[in-house]
């Protein structure tokens, strides 16, 4: 009971890192507060903000003024689709989408407009040959799938985009930008949607990059903060240390991935075959096809819930992937949508490594998980499925 | 009358000897909350649990009063983070349908009382979650809040239910399901204390579940009329006829499932002295009423009859007191097993309004000897 824990859970946020987390103190601290004001207090904070808001841009190669600070990443989705989608327009996305932008096409289909979804491979990758999307409809997708870790084909994306003329594309990049660069132009997206949680940042900030031309529709109407896109007093020192974050981030991304690849390779020669232990591998057996450092399979035999509390209890913390009501047996879209049965869809797991893990914790997250498995089988007397 | 002592070649259950791993199912109640703070004073190893049975689960308990909502389940969490022990919220709705809400349904549609209690507390909390807890955690014992004692033979091979200290709150006849293997695996922490205690227990420990008010209603019935239920299950209130003893009919209703036996509310007839409902037909959609002496029964067919041990086979007798529903008179008998677990029992004292479809308990002392079902349509007049 009293060996370390294992956190393996950074897909779903990464604590905050050490040097984000004193800064952040540092200028609550300082007593930084609202940057709106004609006084030397509010001009330092505007300065921080400033500053914050010209790293962000710096690291996606555009202007400061391109950069929207929102309170989450789906808010900025939100604020995105709400600026660019009317009511009764074309919303294209996948059959495979996290929660929150399932969440916004379902309030834009009952609202009386359509949705288009993009079908997905077995790996959960898009299959752009099957979709022909009106003229001017608005796309919303997630670059890299925080369930599956799939990272798509973003210039096949764009070649099929502009072969169909299609309206503003909305790119969810929040998992997408730990591990791999993105230049806003290169990816050409109007809209890039980014967060801070999943860069070692404090949850509660993210921010929308637009192209010049998009204008933002503001979900809160407000004193003419953020250039009027979105009422309230900005979080300045929120918005400080995501900045920190992603350019900490950035400076170490390919030392990062090399890391993570490391662990990988770790935890998947410690595993073994995934079947030797009731699992099937979820998302893309291709490690190249993936985001570094992301595993996920699913057991037909248990709930992935359950098997999340099994592995906390043997000292493993993990999640299912799926953000689902807590306890709930409402199978994984994501992983119907790759064709899995029902009883694999309830049972998905997924373990995501960060910067702060060891080779070492990667080898035992392998053998806690094999161990917890057997165990869980042995309880459940469940025949191996898949021998 | 009451229980009171052990029979022969009973013993009281032995104290632990050594810290276990144990389970306890958290309802987000005060008792739950108790019987897992004693556990982690004695310095067991203890997981918290909360049980999603079914979607009332989704709903928000403004009331505060049952606990199967949302709201029970974060009264849970906060206690488990209180007594500083795992939470986990575990999905049981599966087993809950086929082992209480099907079977619910079911028995009003026939004309039968259900008790869904007994059925979750046998196949749900002792049942599919004793199997959880080993897989998932390891652990070898399964708790609950509810009010009851365990008994166990003096060879300590078999285990028998004993009521609880506080006879108001005991809770044994909603646990009379549990076999041998199951109540040896069964800790209530609480059998040995009064309600006032355990309340008082709550609040000397600060548990943010210390001033909860009781939940008295089935849990999955949040408003109390389980007829909307019954509505989504494809039940229509269809009228019939109420007749009298003599076969009169004196009235008329809005569908048999809606009453059970025993009833008096609902029941749109004049006459002189009060009327309850003696008997429900189903097929005919016809209900009988009458006068509440003549709802009395003297002998009382079951189906259903077993020991904790085990079926009683054909002839055996047991003697004891017998109760038909929780906290119900006790009147003392004896069960008469024909085998296959059909058995008659014949009572000293007559019982009120035994209902198709109710459970009934047999103590032997303070132990809970057998129990059954009431078989549809065969009580004898008295």
């Amino acid at each position: 009971m009293n060996v370390a824990r294992i956190f393996a859970d950074h897909a779903a946020g990464s604590p905050v890192r050490q040097e984000v987390a004193e800064l952040l103190a540092a200028l609550y601290r300082d007593g930084i507060g609202n940057p709106n004001g004609g006084h030397a207090e509010a001009r330092r904070a505007r300065a921080v903000l400033d500053e914050a808001r010209a790293t962000v841009a710096e690291t996606f190669d555009v202007e400061s003024r391109q950069v929207t600070f929102t309170g989450s990443a789906s808010e900025a989705l939100a604020l995105a689709l709400g600026s660019e989608l009317p009511s009764g327009g074309t919303l294209i996305t996948t059959t495979s989408e996290h929660r929150g932008a399932r969440a916004l096409a379902a309030r834009h289909e009952s609202a009386g407009g359509a949705v288009e979804l993009i079908p997905v491979d077995s790996c959960g990758a898009w299959r752009l040959d099957d979709v022909a999307p009106r003229r001017d409809a608005v796309a919303m997708l997630t670059i890299s799938s925080g369930e599956l870790g799939t990272e798509q084909d973003l210039l096949a994306l764009r070649a099929m985009w502009d072969e169909v003329e299609g309206g503003a594309l909305i790119l969810d990049a929040v998992q997408a930008a730990a591990s791999r660069r993105l230049g806003f132009q290169e990816v050409g997206a109007d809209h890039l949607v980014i967060g801070s949680a999943k860069l070692e940042g404090p949850a509660g900030i993210a921010a929308l990059i637009s192209a010049p031309d998009r204008r933002l529709r503001p979900l809160v109407p407000g004193g003419g903060q953020e250039r009027g896109r979105r009422g309230g007093t900005e979080a300045v020192p929120l918005a400080a240390a995501f900045a920190h974050a992603l350019a900490l981030a950035s400076r170490e991304r390919d030392a990062m991935r090399t890391h993570l690849s490391a662990l990988s390779r770790t935890f998947e020669e410690a595993l073994g075959a995934p079947e030797t232990h009731g699992l099937r591998l979820t998302g893309s057996s291709d490690r190249s096809a993936r985001l570094p450092g992301h595993h996920s399979y699913a057991a037909s035999w248990v709930l992935g819930d359950d098997l999340v509390a099994a592995l906390d209890h043997a000292g493993l913390a993990i999640s299912t992937g799926s953000a689902c009501i807590s306890g709930s047996r409402e199978p994984s879209e994501a992983l119907l949508a790759c064709g899995h049965t029902i009883d694999e869809a309830r049972g998905g797991i997924r373990i995501s490594f960060g910067r702060t893990n060891s080779v070492e914790e990667a080898r035992r997250a392998a053998t806690i998980t094999a161990a917890t498995c057997a165990r869980i089988r042995e309880g459940l007397r469940v025949e191996a499925p898949f021998s | 009358m009451t229980v009171s002592g052990l029979p022969s070649g009973w013993l009281p259950e032995p104290e632990a000897t050594r810290p276990e791993r144990v389970l306890v199912a958290l309802s987000g109640g005060v008792d739950s909350s108790v019987a897992a703070a004693l556990l982690v004073e004695a310095g067991h190893q203890v997981v918290g649990v909360w049980m999603r049975l079914h979607d009332a689960a989704d709903r928000v308990d403004s009331g505060r009063k049952s606990c199967c909502t949302l709201d029970a389940a974060d009264d849970a969490r906060r206690v488990a983070d209180q007594l500083k022990i795992p939470f986990h919220i575990q999905n049981l709705e599966r087993e809950f349908a086929d082992a209480v809400l099907e079977p619910f349904v079911g028995a009003y549609l026939d004309g039968e009382t259900p008790s869904p209690c007994v059925g979750c507390n046998t196949a749900v909390k002792f049942g599919a979650l004793v199997g959880k807890g080993s897989a998932l955690f390891g652990c070898e014992a399964v708790a609950t809040g509810h009010y009851a004692r365990r008994a166990v033979s003096a060879d300590g091979r078999s285990w028998r239910l004993r009521t609880a200290v506080d006879h108001d709150k005991d809770q044994t006849y909603f646990l009379h399901g549990l076999k041998s293997d199951a109540i040896a695996r069964a800790r209530f922490p609480l059998g040995g204390m009064t309600k006032g205690e355990v309340r008082e227990a709550a609040r000397a420990r600060g548990l943010a579940t210390a001033e909860k008010p009781e939940s008295q209603e089935i849990c999955f019935v949040p408003d109390g009329d389980y007829r909307s239920l019954l509505r989504t299950r494809g039940w229509e209130p269809k009228r019939g006829e109420i007749v009298d003893e003599h076969g009169r009919v004196v009235g008329s209703h809005e569908g048999s499932a809606a009453f059970t036996v025993g009833q008096r509310r609902g029941l749109d007839v004049a006459s002189d002295a009060p009327r309850y409902v003696s008997a429900i037909d189903p097929r005919t959609n016809r209900i009988t009423i009458g006068r509440r002496e003549s709802l009395e029964r003297r002998e009382i067919e079951l189906c259903g009859a077993a020991t904790p041990s085990g079926e009683l086979p054909a002839g055996a007798i047991l003697r004891g007191a017998a109760r038909i529903r929780h906290r119900g008179a006790l009147a003392a008998g004896r069960l008469v097993s024909s085998g296959g677990g059909v058995a008659t029992l014949q009572l000293e004292d007559p019982l009120w309004a035994p209902s198709p479809g109710q459970t009934v308990v047999l103590y032997e002392g303070e132990t809970l000897a057998a129990g059954g079902q009431i078989r549809a349509a065969t009580a004898i007049h008295a």
